[in-house]
């Protein structure tokens, strides 16, 4: 259920920015026809509902999975917002707060990513359960009915007109209702029938259960009854005249009950702002084609830009298996940086370490403990922090269990750096080696330790190979 | 007197009891069902709550009329003259009558009730049915 609930609260958090760029989009298309707006909430719907999603190159969303269902269970706890800052500003303070306690099998930050996606069942079941009990006060206040005419009924307990009913639905009109506005009411219950706004809006209800937690949903929920409700009125008022519209307008202001900012099932005549629908209805006026053409142009923007994923990374997989592989390689903090501590055993054999920067020099017993990467494994994982290269620091050191010997002075050979630099995809930092970071033929070493330097071009030392031409087929 | 207030619904189901009175209980609900589509629980509620009303009883399953109907709407008529003719009925006549003129046979039939009212001593009479 935990991973559930992340799942859903990956998706919410990425829908959350397609409603905002909705919300923006509806101030634009002001002159476009309504309905518009109601195409775009499907589009969010669809967002917040589908499990799946398209990936996209042009996608504008910082991230698509903000929180990671492995990480928070087993690694330090981190957020990939998307965000830079966000995740610079929030992940040490996590990882502090939450840090994984070796003694226990999963991290405290699950324990109450668990608590959290209890209260959202509770939360949903709440909603759901609402939704049910109106349902069955409405039908049984509606039972007490006299047939008028096809599938309209008169109701004496009824307030203002609604439609009730799925698959066979029914409108109902208050009894005591004015004849004059019969007429404009009957109209537009039947647009919204033929637009079957009574499928849409539970719809829409069902999926705001799911993502109560979400704020930007529940305006999203708002906002779409609203433009359902003004679709509505253009769709009758298409063929009116100004006249007509008068009266039409008038019967609005009649039917006009108390305002209820949420409601599920029945489909109220008067429900919505009546001061902003009268303006509709009085100032309406037929779109032109070529609006019509430009506001659908961008929905379609607003779906490219905002309802497909980023693209993820392709060494995602590879990382997630050198995750597993040097899980203390991941878990680092990069405040102060990094520092690749760089060996060789063999005259191609280099093998790498990696320890969160700190001002104190690392201790043998440290350098011992490392596990010795390949220099290609050491650049992807290098490539998963989220840190600048000139805080990427690399010390070579000679490991006394090596058989072979480096001599002291090129350890601390700056070209010797920059080689090592650019097996690991990095950009060397003296000024010998010309920044080549696509092909590594490093300058300089190739004399001093007698091999041919150029094939550790980026690619594994001799023993690693075939461990290397495994992972990169 | 406090006034039975009644909608447009539960106006039509007295209509029906009043037509058919005196009558069972189960009967109206399937003339209710017939007529209306109602279901048994429905028909029942209404029932209840136009017999606590004071209009209708239910005693051993058949359902009769504390108020007749021509009662019940002579109330309704009388409460309205009360309220917007201040009890005035030549009043509540000039206003009906203003701008359509009367029948020979409206007129007969006032004249014979402002004559039978005449010979009463007291009671003010019922309005004739035809105002309702």
């Amino acid at each position: 259920m935990t991973n559930l609930f992340l799942k859903i609260l990956n998706r919410s958090i990425a829908a959350g920015w397609l409603i905002l760029a909705v919300v923006l989009l509806r101030f634009v298309l002001k002159k476009a026809p309504k309905w518009v707006n109601v195409l775009l909430w499907g589009l969010v719907a669809l967002r917040l509902a589908l499990p799946f999603s398209l990936e996209s190159p042009f996608s504008l969303i910082p991230s698509a999975e903000t929180f990671d269902a492995h990480n928070i269970q087993y690694e330090t706890p981190a957020v990939n917002s998307g965000i830079p800052a966000l995740n610079r500003a929030v992940n040490p303070v996590l990882g502090e707060i939450f840090a994984p306690n070796p003694a226990e099998s999963v991290n405290p930050l699950y324990v109450w990513a668990f608590v959290a996606s209890a209260l959202w069942l509770a939360g949903a079941a709440v909603m759901l359960l609402y939704a049910l009990i109106r349902y069955v006060q409405v039908r049984r206040s509606t039972a007490e009915n006299i047939p008028y005419e096809g599938n309209i009924l008169l109701c004496d307990r009824v307030k203002s007109p609604f439609i009730l009913g799925l698959v066979r639905p029914k409108i109902y009109l208050p009894s005591g209702m004015d004849g004059d506005a019969m007429e404009p009411v009957i109209a537009h219950e039947r647009a919204h029938l033929a637009r079957h706004d009574h499928w849409w809006k539970p719809l829409g209800f069902l999926i705001l259960a799911v993502h109560w937690f979400n704020p930007l949903c529940w305006a999203a929920y708002v906002l779409l009854c609203r433009d359902i409700e003004l679709a509505c009125d253009e769709k009758v008022i298409r063929q009116m005249d100004l006249n007509e519209r008068k009266h039409y307008s008038a019967a609005l202001l009649e039917c006009s009950s108390g305002r209820r900012l949420v409601s599920v099932c029945p489909l109220a005549f008067g429900e919505v702002s009546v001061k902003q629908r009268v303006k509709n209805v009085l100032h309406y006026k037929k779109p032109a084609f070529w609006v019509i053409v430009a506001a659908l142009v961008l929905c379609g923007a607003a779906a490219v830009f905002f309802a497909t994923n980023p693209k993820q990374d392709p060494h995602s997989q590879e990382i997630d298996r050198l995750r597993a592989k040097y899980p203390e390689y991941f878990e680092l903090g990069t405040f102060k940086g990094l520092e690749v501590y760089v060996w060789q055993m063999s005259e191609n054999d280099y093998r790498f370490g990696l320890m969160q920067g700190t001002n104190r020099e690392k201790t043998l017993e440290e350098k011992l403990a490392l596990k010795g990467a390949a220099a290609e494994e050491m650049a992807l994982i290098l490539s998963s922090f989220d840190v600048e290269e000139k805080d990427i620091f690399v010390i070579p050191w000679a490991n006394p269990l090596s058989s072979y010997l480096v001599p002291e002075d090129l350890l601390h050979d700056p070209e010797y750096m920059d080689h090592i630099r650019v097996m690991l995809g990095l950009e060397g930092v003296s000024g010998s080696s010309a920044g080549n970071t696509d092909a590594a033929t490093p300058a300089g070493p190739q004399d001093v330790l007698g091999s041919s330097a150029g094939s550790a071009d980026a690619a594994a030392p001799a023993g690693y190979q075939a461990a290397g031409q495994g992972e990169h087929s | 007197m406090a006034e039975i207030q009644l909608g447009a619904v539960e106006a039509r189901f007295a209509d029906m009891i009043w037509e058919k009175e005196p009558v069972t209980s189960t009967e109206l609900t399937k003339l209710a069902a017939a007529t209306f589509a109602w279901k048994r629980t429905t028909t029942y509620t209404v029932l209840h709550r136009l017999c606590d009303k004071g209009l209708f009883q239910n005693r051993g399953g058949v359902v009769t009329s504390l108020l007749s109907r021509q009662e019940f709407y002579a109330r309704h008529s009388k409460k309205y003259v009360d309220e917007t003719f201040s009890g005035s009925l030549p009043a509540f006549l000039a206003a009906f009558t203003s701008g359509k003129k009367l029948t020979c046979e409206e007129i007969a039939q006032i004249r014979e009730l402002i004559d039978r009212a005449g010979e009463q001593t007291g009671d003010t009479p019922d309005l004739p049915d035809m105002l309702i």
